[in-house]
């Protein structure tokens, strides 16, 4: 069988819920506005196929497309990253509460190691060197420390 | 007589929930997938037809090309089928309940598997008919 993990470390599940949400979107927009599937390839200068493969959940284009499209439909696209850790359950009312484990979250704060500050966020680190190549131009080399 | 178990799909997770019908301690779904896991041809579209199944039971819309109703006329109980480019998922509804996946097959099977789904969910429905008149 396949483990909840499983699926939303899979790129599939991002891919196909994103389809997904773009065809609500555009039914949604396409329904209330009333127009026909003709009518929108032609204000967005695209073919009918175009649209049908959207509206068929299986739109896998460029990302200008994308928001070419969203515009479209007077939407805009926001984009957001998350822990993967944190999206195993988020839809389960009762998420805090029984199915997720500190480790499972992938938010456990690990203790500061040695070169590292106490902020596990602020990390001292050391670039001992850096190499700058110009075409025509000798090497250079610098030494740079950064906290 | 059989005994029948619905078994909860952990993968799935939403306002709706999702279970495998067990017979006999066995899932032909069950077997369905990890048929499909261990020879991992249609492996990318399992993962897709899970993540329908997360969008219905998060009550989104989706494409009927993706998931269809497939409920004979007369019938009372719906039947849904979740579709990818080579598999079909079959699942019907209970209330109070939620979605039973039954059957798991392919599209150059589907009438056969439509045909089977249709048994097991008629042989579940007699089931807890005949435990609800005990």
């Amino acid at each position: 069988m396949i483990t909840r993990n499983e699926l939303i470390s899979s790129k599939e599940y991002w891919l196909v819920k994103f389809q997904s949400a773009l065809y609500e979107q555009v039914e949604k927009y396409l329904i209330e506005n009333k127009i026909s599937k003709t009518d929108f390839a032609k204000k967005l200068g695209v073919s009918k196929g175009y649209i049908s493969q959207i509206l068929n959940g299986d739109f896998d284009h460029k990302i200008s497309k994308l928001i070419e499209l969203s515009i479209a439909i007077e939407k805009v696209p926001v984009l957001k990253f998350e822990n993967l850790g944190e999206c195993i359950f988020p839809d389960s009312p009762d998420f805090h509460l029984t199915h997720v484990e500190p480790k499972e979250l992938g938010n456990v704060i690990k203790q500061p190691k040695a070169g590292m500050d106490k902020n596990p966020l602020i990390r001292k680190h050391t670039v001992r060197k850096i190499t700058v190549r110009k075409v025509g131009a000798k090497k250079h080399a610098a030494q740079h420390t950064e906290v | 007589m059989s005994t029948f178990v619905l078994k909860k799909l952990d993968a799935v997770v939403g306002k709706q929930s999702f279970f495998e019908l067990v017979i006999d301690d066995n899932s032909q779904f069950n077997d369905y997938c990890q048929g499909i896991k261990n020879n991992k041809q249609y492996y990318s579209e399992l993962l897709k037809i899970f993540t329908l199944m997360n969008l219905v039971s998060q009550l989104k819309m989706l494409p009927q090309t993706k998931f269809k109703d497939i409920t004979p006329n007369k019938e009372s109980v719906k039947e849904y089928e979740f579709k990818s480019k080579h598999l079909r998922v079959y699942a019907f509804h209970l209330e109070k309940t939620g979605k039973i996946v039954a059957y798991g097959g392919y599209k150059n099977t589907q009438k056969e598997d439509i045909s089977k789904f249709r048994s097991y969910k008629s042989r579940y429905l007699k089931s807890i008919q005949y435990d609800n008149e005990k």
